[in-house]
C-alpha cells in the first residue's frame, strides 16, 4: 500500500483547519521557496517532477508556467480551477472540504513562480459549504502571515479573491472560465492566444486545477526525482480516483499513477454490486470515450489509456454493470451535453441537441433504420470543430457507445424496445 | 514579406495579417459568416475553415496568422503558408456547417428582406446540400422589434455574434446580448432596452443572414428590384460614404459604404432615414412670383426676367447692396456659380456668405472613432471654400447694414432660419429664393425658383475633414424641377454674365480646379468613389493667410 500523499490527513478530525496541516509538515515547502529558492528555480523543480494537470488535459504544469511572457509591463494571475463538474468526478471537491490548505499552500507556490500577486480560485457554484470553508482557511492564512502583504518576511504579496461559478459546466474549461471571471458569458474564447499570454482582462494567466496545486508542496518540499519516483516514466505522482457507479464502495482513492483499473474497482471499490458482471467502464469523466469489460485490464495513466483510445481524463471512473441499457446511458449523457453546450460554435450549438433528439427518438421506440449512421456522422460534422474541446466530448461517449455496443441501438430501433431486460423482467427471470 | 500559396495562387503578404482576408482580398472566394473585417475575431460559425499545411485539421482562417518561417522551415524551401481552400475536406466541412446552420431556419426566403443578398442562400447554393435530415421538430422563436430600425426573426439567425461585437466594439454600448444558453440562444436586447443608440441600422447592415431586418426597408421591395447607386449622406459635415437604393425613382433604402478615411463600414441612422426629410415637403414644381398675398406660378424664361429686372432696373438697387447667399447644404458647383454671377455683376466679396444651416446638439463620438457631427449640412467647408469666405458661415451676413436685395439658395429640406433673419428679410427690398419646398424664408420671397434636393443632385462636396467627395444623383427631380447648377447657369446667363454654358456639371468642376485654391487636383475622375482628401492645402493656405 502506498504512503498516502494527497489525502494523508482526510480521516482526522479537523483535517481541514490549518493546524492540522501545519502539524503534518504544512506551509514548509512555502517557507522553503520565500527562503531562498527564485521563481525561475521553482518552476524548474515543478518541470522536472513531471507534474501533469490533474484537470484532464495531462499538460505539464511547470512548461505551461514557463509560458507566461516575461516583462509586458502588464499583471499576472494564477487562477485555481475548482470549477470541478465533470459527470463522475469529485475528488477536487475532497480536498477542498478535507485539506483546503494544501491546495491553498500550491496557489502561493505557484504564484510565486509565475510572478502573480494575484490568483483566483473559481469554485463551482454549487460548493457552497466548500466556500466558506476556503474562505475560512483564507482567514487562518492571513493569521499565520502565508498571504497578504509581505508574506513571511520575504517581501513577496499575493491576494487570493474567490469567485463563484453560476452553474454552468463549461466554464471549468479555462478561457470560458476566465471570459466568466471577467464578468461576461462563460464562453470559450478562440486560441492563439493561449492564456499564457493573454489570459484574464488580457494578461498573462496559468490556470491550474485543485488537485494540480494540491501536489505542488510535496514536490517543493520532497524533490522533483521524490515525485518521479511515483506511478509512470511519463505520468509522474499520485492520483485522486473517483470511483462511482455500480461499485459496492464508491469514493476517492489516492494511489500512483499507473494503477491497474481492475484492482481499483474489484480490491478497493469493492467490486460490482449484487455480484453481477461488469459491463462497461468511462474512465475519465463522461466526456471519455467507455471501455468494455474486456478492455479494463489496463494502467490508469494518460499514455496507457490512450493507447486503448480513451482518456485518463479527470479520473472520473464510471462503473456499470450487465445491466446497464447503454442506449439510455448514452441518452441521458447526450441531455447533458445538449444542455451545457454554451452556443456558440454552430456544430456543437446544433449538431449536439440534434444528437439528443434522435437517441431520444430511440428510446422512445421511435428509432428509425438509418439513425445510428446519422448519429456518426453528426458526430463527425461536429468532431475537431469547435472552439473549445466541449464538441469533442459530446461526440466521445455517442461514438464510442455505438462502437463498443452496437447491436443494443440496432435491437432498440428495430424491436422498439431495450436488449437490457428492465428490472422486472430480470427478477422475473430470477424466480 | 511572408510568401505564401492558396490554392495555386502565389501571394507576398504584410506579416501579421489574417490568412481569410488575404484571401478575400485577392479573389479567394471563402465563405464565412461571423467574421467581419470591421469586428474582432469571434471564430465561432467555422465556415471559413481551410487546410493549411502543418497545422493539424482543419484551420478556421479567420484566425490564421500569417508569419514569416524561417528558412529552413519554408513548406517546400520557399513558402510561408500553404494553403488548401477547395480540397475535399474542406468542402465537406463547409456542407456540414451549412446542414447545422439550417437545421432549424425556416426557409422563409420567399417573405425575407435578405433574399438576394443573403450569405445562406448564396453559400448553400455554392457549397449546401440539396436535402435536409433533419426530421425533428424545429425551434421557433417569435419576430420581434429590438428597436425603432431593427426587427430580429431568429429564427433565421445564424448566431455569429456580428451584431453583438458592434455594438460592444463600435458603439461602445453593449445593447444587444444572447438570451439563454446553448441550442436555445438568441439574440435580444439587454435588460429590456430597446436598442435605440444611433447606429444600430448598421446592425441590420452587417447581418449576414435575414436575421435582423431593417424597419424602414420591410418588406418594401426586393433587393433585386433595387438600382444601387454610390454617393454620399447629407445629413452632416462627416460626409459617409453611401449607396442608395432605388426603385422607379424612388428612394428605397440607403446604406453605408466603406470608406475608411470617413465612415469605415458604418453610418448613422440619422442619415439612414434622412431621405425621409424630403417625404413632409410639399415640392415648388414651378418658378413662382409674388402677386399680393398669393404666390403666381411663371415660366423659367418670366421668372428670370423677373429677377433681372428687379436686380438691375431698379434705381434704389446696385452691386453695393446686393447680396448673394450659398448654401451649406449645396454642392461646390452650385456656390461655385452663385460667386460666379455675382462677381459678374460686380457685387462686393463682403456681400456674399452662405446660410446659416442648421447645427444643433453636441458631437457624438462612438468607442470606434465614428462621428455624428452637429453641423447638420453636408458642405459647410466647400461653400465657404466656393464663395470666398475666410472660414466663418457667419461672415458677411446679409441681414445687418445696407443690403436692400438678396438671393438665397435655399439649400435644406426642412426650415433653418431664426426669427431675427426673417425680420430682417422683411425689411428688404427685394427677396429672391431657390427653394425645393415652401420654406420659412420663401413664405417671404418675391421671387422662388424650384430647386432639387440632395438626392437629385450631382457634383462635389468637401466634408468637415477636408475631403472632397462626388454626389450621384440617384433620383431624378420632380416634374417642373431642374437640377440647381443647370438653374443657376440659366439665371446667369439670363443676368448677362459670360461663361455660363456648362453642358454637365463636371465642367464647373474642373473650372473649379482651375480657380479655387486647394481644388487644383480635383476632377470627376480623380475623386472616384472614394474622394480625396485636401485637408493640408487647406491649412496650408490658412497658415499663409494667418
Amino acid at each position: 500500500m502506498m504512503e498516502k500523499i494527497l489525502t494523508r490527513n482526510i480521516n482526522i478530525e479537523n483535517s481541514h483547519k490549518i493546524g492540522t496541516y501545519i502539524n503534518s509538515g504544512g506551509y514548509d515547502a512555502l517557507r522553503k521557496i520565500l527562503g531562498g529558492l527564485s521563481p525561475e528555480e521553482v518552476t524548474d523543480i515543478v518541470k522536472s517532477s513531471g507534474l501533469r494537470g490533474r484537470g484532464g488535459a495531462g499538460f505539464p504544469a511547470g512548461v505551461k508556467w514557463g509560458f507566461v511572457p516575461k516583462n509586458t509591463g502588464k499583471p499576472i494571475y494564477l487562477v485555481c480551477n475548482a470549477d470541478e463538474s465533470e459527470p463522475g468526478t469529485f475528488k477536487d471537491r475532497l480536498m477542498l472540504e478535507k485539506d483546503p490548505h494544501m491546495m491553498l499552500e500550491g496557489i502561493v507556490i505557484a504564484s510565486y513562480a509565475i510572478g502573480a500577486n494575484t490568483a483566483f480560485i473559481y469554485i463551482r457554484g454549487e460548493f457552497a459549504e466548500q466556500t466558506k470553508l476556503l474562505l475560512e482557511a483564507l482567514e487562518e492564512m492571513k493569521g499565520k502571515g502565508f498571504l497578504g502583504k509581505n508574506i513571511l518576511n520575504s517581501g513577496y504579496d499575493l491576494e487570493i479573491l474567490i469567485t463563484r461559478g453560476a452553474g454552468a459546466y463549461i466554464c471549468g474549461e479555462e478561457t470560458a472560465l476566465l471570459t466568466s471571471l471577467e464578468g461576461k458569458r462563460g464562453y470559450p474564447k478562440i486560441k492563439p492566444p493561449f492564456p499564457a499570454v493573454e489570459g484574464y482582462l488580457g494578461s498573462p494567466t496559468i490556470v491550474n486545477n485543485v488537485e494540480t496545486l494540491s501536489c505542488v508542496p510535496h514536490i517543493i518540499l520532497r524533490g522533483a526525482d521524490w515525485f518521479k519516483s511515483i506511478g509512470t516514466e511519463k505520468s509522474a505522482g499520485p492520483k485522486l480516483f473517483c470511483v462511482s457507479g455500480h461499485v459496492r464502495n464508491p469514493g476517492v482513492f489516492e494511489f500512483p499513477m499507473g494503477t491497474s483499473l481492475k484492482e481499483l474497482i474489484y480490491e478497493h471499490a469493492g467490486g460490482i454490486l449484487h455480484n453481477r458482471k461488469l459491463k462497461a467502464v468511462i474512465p475519465g469523466g463522461s466526456s471519455t470515450p467507455v471501455l468494455t469489460e474486456s478492455e479494463i485490464d489496463i494502467n490508469l495513466d494518460y499514455e496507457s489509456l490512450a493507447e486503448a483510445g480513451s482518456m485518463l481524463g479527470s479520473a472520473g471512473i464510471i462503473v456499470m454493470d450487465e445491466y446497464t441499457d447503454m442506449v439510455d446511458a448514452c441518452y441521458n449523457l447526450s441531455k447533458f451535453y445538449a444542455h451545457e453546450s454554451c452556443g456558440q460554435c454552430t456544430p456543437c450549438r446544433e449538431g449536439v441537441p440534434w444528437m439528443k433528439m434522435i437517441l431520444g427518438r430511440i428510446t422512445n421506440g421511435n428509432g428509425r433504420r438509418n439513425d445510428v449512421e446519422l448519429l456518426l456522422d453528426i458526430c463527425r460534422s461536429i468532431e475537431k470543430r469547435t472552439i473549445c474541446p466541449f464538441g469533442d466530448a459530446a461526440v466521445a461517449p455517442v461514438k464510442s457507445y455505438i462502437d463498443k455496443f452496437r447491436e443494443e441501438f440496432d435491437y432498440y430501433i428495430e424491436n422498439k424496445k431495450s436488449l437490457i431486460p428492465t428490472e422486472s423482467e430480470q427478477n422475473n427471470n430470477g424466480n | 514579406m511572408p510568401f505564401i500559396k492558396i490554392n495555386d495562387k502565389e501571394l507576398e503578404v504584410e506579416k501579421g495579417s489574417r490568412l481569410l482576408q488575404v484571401a478575400l482580398d485577392n479573389g479567394v472566394d471563402l465563405p464565412h459568416y461571423c467574421y467581419h473585417e470591421g469586428l474582432s475575431i469571434a471564430g465561432n460559425c467555422r465556415m471559413c475553415c481551410v487546410e493549411v499545411d502543418g497545422m493539424p485539421g482543419l484551420q478556421i482562417s479567420c484566425n490564421v496568422t500569417i508569419g514569416e518561417l524561417p528558412q529552413d522551415k519554408k513548406v517546400d524551401g520557399k513558402y510561408d503558408m500553404v494553403v488548401r481552400t477547395e480540397s475535399e475536406e474542406v468542402k465537406d466541412s463547409r456542407s456540414r456547417v451549412l446542414e447545422l446552420l439550417l437545421l432549424n431556419h425556416p426557409i422563409d426566403c420567399p417573405v425575407c428582406d435578405q433574399a438576394g443578398e443573403c450569405y445562406l442562400q448564396d453559400y448553400s447554393f455554392a457549397h449546401g446540400n440539396a436535402h435536409s435530415r433533419f426530421e425533428e421538430e424545429k425551434r421557433v422563436n417569435p419576430k420581434k422589434q429590438l428597436g425603432h430600425e431593427i426587427w430580429i426573426y431568429p429564427n433565421r439567425c445564424v448566431l455569429c455574434s456580428r451584431c453583438i461585437r458592434f455594438c460592444d466594439e463600435i458603439v461602445g454600448d453593449p445593447q444587444l446580448i444572447v438570451r439563454n444558453r446553448g441550442y436555445n440562444s438568441i439574440i435580444d436586447v439587454r435588460d429590456s432596452q430597446p436598442l435605440d443608440n444611433k447606429l444600430s441600422g448598421n446592425t441590420a447592415d452587417i447581418c449576414p443572414v435575414g436575421s435582423l431586418v431593417s424597419n424602414d426597408f420591410l418588406h418594401k421591395t426586393r433587393v433585386w428590384n433595387l438600382t444601387e447607386t454610390e454617393t454620399i449622406c447629407k445629413d452632416c459635415s462627416v460626409g459617409c460614404n453611401i449607396k442608395v437604393g432605388t426603385t422607379k425613382n424612388e428612394i428605397q433604402r440607403i446604406k453605408p459604404r466603406r470608406n475608411d478615411e470617413v465612415n469605415s463600414f458604418w453610418m448613422c441612422d440619422d442619415g439612414r432615414l434622412g431621405y425621409h426629410s424630403s417625404d413632409k415637403i410639399e415640392r415648388i414644381q414651378s418658378p413662382m412670383i409674388k402677386e399680393g398675398d398669393s404666390f403666381e406660378p411663371v415660366s423659367w424664361t418670366e421668372a428670370f426676367e423677373s429677377l433681372k429686372k428687379s436686380l438691375l432696373g431698379d434705381s434704389d438697387i446696385s452691386p453695393d447692396n446686393i447680396s448673394f447667399m450659398g448654401s451649406a447644404n449645396c454642392t461646390n458647383e452650385e456656390n461655385y456659380l452663385i460667386r460666379k454671377i455675382a462677381e459678374s455683376l460686380s457685387v462686393p466679396a463682403q456681400n456674399l456668405c452662405i446660410n446659416p444651416g442648421k447645427v444643433e446638439g453636441e458631437p457624438i463620438i462612438y468607442k470606434s472613432g465614428f462621428r455624428i457631427s452637429p453641423d447638420k449640412t453636408p458642405n459647410r467647408n466647400g461653400a465657404i471654400a466656393m464663395m470666398g469666405l475666410k472660414d466663418s458661415a457667419d461672415e458677411n451676413d446679409p441681414f445687418k447694414g445696407k443690403i436692400k436685395a438678396v438671393y438665397l439658395h435655399y439649400g435644406a429640406t426642412s426650415d433653418y432660419m431664426n426669427e431675427a433673419n426673417l425680420e430682417a428679410i422683411k425689411k428688404l427690398d427685394y427677396f429672391a429664393v431657390q427653394s425645393a419646398y415652401m420654406s420659412d424664408a420663401a413664405k417671404l420671397a418675391d421671387l422662388i425658383l424650384p430647386a432639387s434636393i440632395h438626392y437629385e443632385k450631382n457634383g462635389t462636396m468637401l466634408n468637415d475633414s477636408g475631403r472632397v467627395q462626388r454626389l450621384m444623383n440617384v433620383i431624378e427631380p420632380p416634374i417642373g424641377v431642374r437640377e440647381d447648377w443647370k438653374v443657376l447657369s440659366q439665371l446667369g446667363k439670363a443676368l448677362g454674365c459670360d461663361g455660363m454654358d456648362y453642358k454637365t456639371v463636371d465642367e464647373i468642376t474642373d473650372e473649379i480646379a482651375g480657380s479655387v485654391k486647394g481644388f487644383e487636383n480635383i476632377s470627376s475622375e480623380s475623386l472616384g468613389s472614394l474622394g480625396i482628401s485636401i485637408d493640408s492645402k487647406i491649412k496650408e493656405m490658412k497658415e499663409v493667410s494667418a
